[in-house]
């Protein structure tokens, strides 16, 4: 019985789900250490239009980047439902202006399908995947692809 | 096996490298000043060594030190003289000993192969010594072996079943007793289950010479190395010291079971002393390994020099036991608790501007009173946490200078030059950070300065000069910086034939060279793709070229000058913070943010008015003290709203920092002068607290970012600037500012690996309200004010 809730558990995906230009995406919750409301952010000189700065996180410097505008998305307004997810991978510590969040979410393994081009808008590069929640489809981040570091890329 | 020893390891390799840089250091005193002290002193390391690779089972690195150590008895008892070819031997030895312990820490083993160099040496002692016939005193056994590497002669005494003394330790042990001294006896017994015997004995003789005078142990030395002992002996120790205290030293030591003390007294038998004044007991413990005869002829010779040392000998035992009393932290911790001072000194910052604010909006009432004393006792506190803490992480710029009379040595010899290389500074102390990355640009700089600087001999001699030449390396502080000056009595550099060279390689214009002034003109070799040598060497050439070396020190926050005179040498001045992770800087404001400048590059703050603003070659500058600066207006460098592509910033990143030049044509550089302000920058007056500048942060941040102003700055010529002069590279620009803050400490934060480098900013830093400043690289600032010229031009 055990084995078997174990094998369960394995085969499904722990998200925490946001809302970005009407679609839900999500992004395992493995990399997210926090979710935070916007505040001030010190704007960077000669970063590329995505960078939004970088905000003092409780002594720490983390740069922030407007996920819609990475994703190639069109631009919104910041509203009171606007979040920073603080996200993690490797070494990168960097927060994502998503327009609010849903909660967590568990996807089976099964229901999540390779990108496809139903997703229109965004660069098929930065989805690992699709998944189905009831009702809804959750477009699954591939972190590797949306914090990558431009310079880092090009040197 | 191998896991059993890994618990060593790390013991064995911190003492070897010790020893390794002693020999280093010593060998190379000896080449100039060979004296009987110093030899001893080479001697008992190489001993040591050789100890304490045998014990680990690096069998390889034993032979060779073996080999070594009687080359340096051999020179002890002058049968042997230092000559250059010996010098060099032993430094091959050195070398290869080095790169076994570095393989070593990478890997446990060693594979590298030392039977050529052990039997280039037993050549050596063969040639040399002649076929000192054996057995026959005074023959040392161990130099009388040149036909055995493998087997060491001292090995196979039986282990001593008492403690029979010579006649040498006799008379140390009475010379002691004179001097008021006890004799105390030691059974040390180490645990049943003890695996490295020989270390843990190793390791307890090192902490009983901290406490006192070895003269004798039961089995000898030799024994102790090759574990030929069972799970006990004993140690004869000469010391002020208690009782108590002793046996706590040899308690200390992992695995010691149990140390019992006696008072000694010598035999009655003992005949007093006929044979050579009494001389102090401390060389006796390494003179004593081996068999009383040879002992005996090895303390003569060594006795008279040795004696005349009581005193210096007496201040080592008092610094060996001023040692005992630090304590090793690993470096992460320290970096740790900086750290988290750091966060400290910005909650501290944080508490005092919101009492301020509180201040002004509550009536004064005793806790608004309790509450500034307590604010202020935390930032007194912060401040001298912070001064101790970046205190323990200081270490002696000798640390990263020690590894240079070697190289300066060699390099020279390699080179047929004749050079006296003068260290001085050596103690100025400095922050681990900075000590980790200055040793390359300085080895660098050293090497251009002996192959470059230095001239041949014969050359020397024709100028008139003295044949050897002189390079200079010095440290000293200054104010909260560190000054580092490589100077050479060498042919020095002629800026006619730099701004020669230059145009010769497309590096500049030919007008472009023409307008540089003599001083300048010496900044040409920090230009990208320029060597003065007609001859690439394999010295020089090797690896990087000076304008590496300078926006290297430059990533550091360093001011590199450099001071010529044809035929009379060059002076290289280095000036850099004490400390990477926390500098004073000026706070400004630039187009609605707030900027930090490091204050080792600040010069002076002026005001002036934008009619004083002049277009001379699409460059704008003013008329300065008679001298034309310069202008980079720091809105344009650092506007906001103008994205820049990924592909644009690969762009600025790669252009060169010396695209200057170009763009300064007549100003004469001096020498950074002594920051001065003028009434103009009352902002920016000095504050020991930042409350003043804080007060001034929240004027200004009213101040709208109008970018539009700048557009239209030729409508109102009354208009005031800021204007902050800063030194680069030997040149002075004026970088306008919107206003200016303060001056405050700021602890450097690092933007993180996302971000990359951004050109212009090396870092960021938190304020007192929690915004966060970037800190200006300014570097960096000017290399982005020129290419965006460079733009404006082209378009």
């Amino acid at each position: 019985m055990a084995e078997v809730v174990t094998d369960l558990d394995e085969r499904e995906e722990q998200l925490v789900a946001f809302q970005l230009a009407g679609e839900t995406y999500g992004v395992n919750i493995f990399h997210i250490n926090e979710i935070i409301r916007l505040r001030e952010i010190t704007q960077i000189p000669r970063t590329p239009p995505d960078t939004e700065g970088v905000i003092n996180l409780r002594g720490k410097i983390v740069p922030i980047i407007d996920l819609r505008k990475r994703l190639g998305l069109p631009p919104g307004e910041h509203t009171s439902g606007t979040r920073v997810i603080i996200v993690t991978l490797d070494e990168y510590t960097v927060g994502l202006i998503v327009d609010g969040v849903n909660g967590v979410l568990r996807i089976p393994h099964a229901s999540i399908e390779p990108p496809s081009e139903l997703i229109s808008g965004v660069d098929a590069d930065y989805v690992s995947g699709v998944g189905k929640s009831g009702e809804d489809l959750v477009i699954l981040l591939n972190l590797q692809k949306v914090l990558r570091v431009p310079v880092a890329a090009a040197a | 096996m191998m896991d059993d020893m890994s618990q060593y390891l790390g013991v064995f390799l911190d003492e070897a490298t010790e020893q390794l840089e002693l020999l280093e250091r010593d060998i190379l005193l000896l080449e100039q000043n060979p004296s009987q002290e110093l030899l001893n002193g080479i001697f008992r390391a190489a001993h040591t060594l050789k100890g304490s690779s045998r014990a680990m089972g690096f069998t390889a690195m034993g032979e060779l030190t073996h080999a070594m150590e009687d080359v340096f008895d051999q020179l002890r008892q002058n049968k042997l003289t230092v000559t250059r070819e010996l010098v060099d031997a032993l430094f091959a030895g050195l070398d290869m000993l080095k790169a076994m312990t570095e393989e070593i820490a990478a890997q446990g083993a060693t594979e590298l192969d030392a039977s050529e160099l052990t039997a280039r040496l037993r050549q050596t002692l063969e040639q040399k010594t002649g076929a000192a016939p054996e057995g026959t005193p005074p023959p040392a056994p161990a130099t009388a072996s040149p036909e055995t590497t493998a087997a060491d002669p001292e090995d196979t005494a039986p282990p001593v079943p008492a403690f029979t003394l010579t006649d040498a330790q006799k008379t140390a042990v009475q010379e002691a007793q004179r001097t008021g001294l006890t004799l105390l006896t030691l059974q040390v017994r180490l645990a049943p289950d003890c695996l490295m015997k020989s270390v843990r004995a190793m390791m307890v003789l090192q902490a009983l010479e901290q406490v006192g005078t070895l003269l004798a142990t039961r089995p000898d030395e030799d024994a102790l190395d090759n574990e030929e002992f069972e799970n006990h002996f004993d140690v004869l120790i000469a010391t002020e010291r208690e009782d108590d205290a002793v046996a706590a030293a040899a308690r200390g030591v992992n695995e010691v079971q149990d140390v019992r003390v006696r008072p000694f007294t010598l035999p009655q038998d003992t005949p007093a002393t006929t044979g050579p004044a009494p001389e102090p007991a401390a060389p006796s413990r390494r003179e004593a390994r081996n068999t009383p005869p040879v002992v005996d002829e090895r303390r003569i010779d060594a006795g008279p020099e040795a004696r005349g040392k009581s005193p210096e000998e007496v201040q080592k035992i008092a610094a060996e036991k001023k040692q005992a009393q630090t304590v090793r932290v690993d470096v992460t911790r320290l970096d740790t608790l900086l750290n988290l001072v750091g966060e400290l000194v910005m909650d501290r910052n944080r508490i005092a501007q919101l009492c301020g604010q509180l201040s002004l909006q509550v009536a004064a009432n005793d806790i608004l009173d309790s509450l500034q004393e307590t604010a202020a006792h935390v930032g007194r506190i912060t401040d001298e946490l912070q001064e101790e803490i970046m205190k323990a992480r200081m270490l002696p710029i000798s640390n990263v200078f020690s590894r240079f009379p070697r190289m300066v040595r060699d390099l020279a010899q390699k080179l047929n030059k004749e050079v006296d290389f003068l260290v001085e500074g050596g103690e100025t102390e400095l922050d681990r950070s900075v000590i980790e990355v200055i040793g390359d640009p300085l080895i660098h700089m050293l090497r251009n300065s002996v192959d470059h600087g230095i001239e041949l001999p014969e050359e020397r001699e024709q100028a008139g000069k003295p044949r050897i030449g002189t390079v200079r390396l010095a440290a000293c502080h200054a104010e909260n910086h560190i000054v580092i000056t490589i100077e050479d009595d060498g042919r020095g550099m002629d800026p006619e034939k730099l701004r020669a060279s230059a145009v010769k390689k497309g590096l500049l214009t030919e007008e472009a060279a023409a307008r540089l002034s003599d001083r300048e003109a010496l900044n040409i070799i920090f230009m990208p793709g320029f060597s003065t040598a007609k001859v690439v060497s394999d010295v020089s050439g090797r690896g990087v070229g000076m304008d590496i070396v300078r926006s290297n020190l430059q990533k550091l926050g360093a001011q590199i000058d450099i001071e010529s005179r044809p035929g009379a040498g060059s002076r290289f001045t280095i000036k850099m913070p004490l400390t990477l992770a926390i500098i004073r800087g000026l706070l400004v404001h630039v187009a609605g943010g707030v900027y930090a400048m490091p204050l080792a590059s600040v010069v002076e703050t002026i005001r002036i008015a934008e009619s004083d603003i002049h277009l001379v070659n699409h460059q704008e500058v003013i008329m300065q003290r008679g001298r034309v600066l310069p202008i980079i207006r720091l809105r344009e460098v650092f506007q906001l709203d103008q994205g820049v592509t990924p592909a644009e910033r690969a762009l600025y990143m790669m252009e060169p920092a010396s695209a200057e030049p170009v763009m300064d044509p007549d100003a004469p550089a001096e020498a950074p002068a002594k920051r001065s302000r003028r009434s103009g920058a009352r902002a920016a007056q000095r504050t020991t607290r930042s409350s003043a500048a804080r007060k001034t942060t929240r004027a200004a941040s009213t101040e709208t970012a109008d970018v539009a102003v700048v557009r239209e700055r030729a409508s109102e010529p009354d208009a005031v600037r800021y204007v902050v002069i800063v030194g680069h590279a030997g040149k002075h620009y004026g970088l306008m500012v919107d206003t200016l803050i303060g001056e405050q400490e700021v602890v450097i934060k690092t933007l993180g690996k996302f971000l990359g480098e951004i050109p212009g900013i090396s870092g960021a830093t938190i304020l007192g309200d929690g915004r966060v400043a970037l800190i200006m690289d300014i570097n960096g600032v000017v290399a982005c004010a020129a290419a965006e010229k460079g733009k404006v031009h082209a378009a």
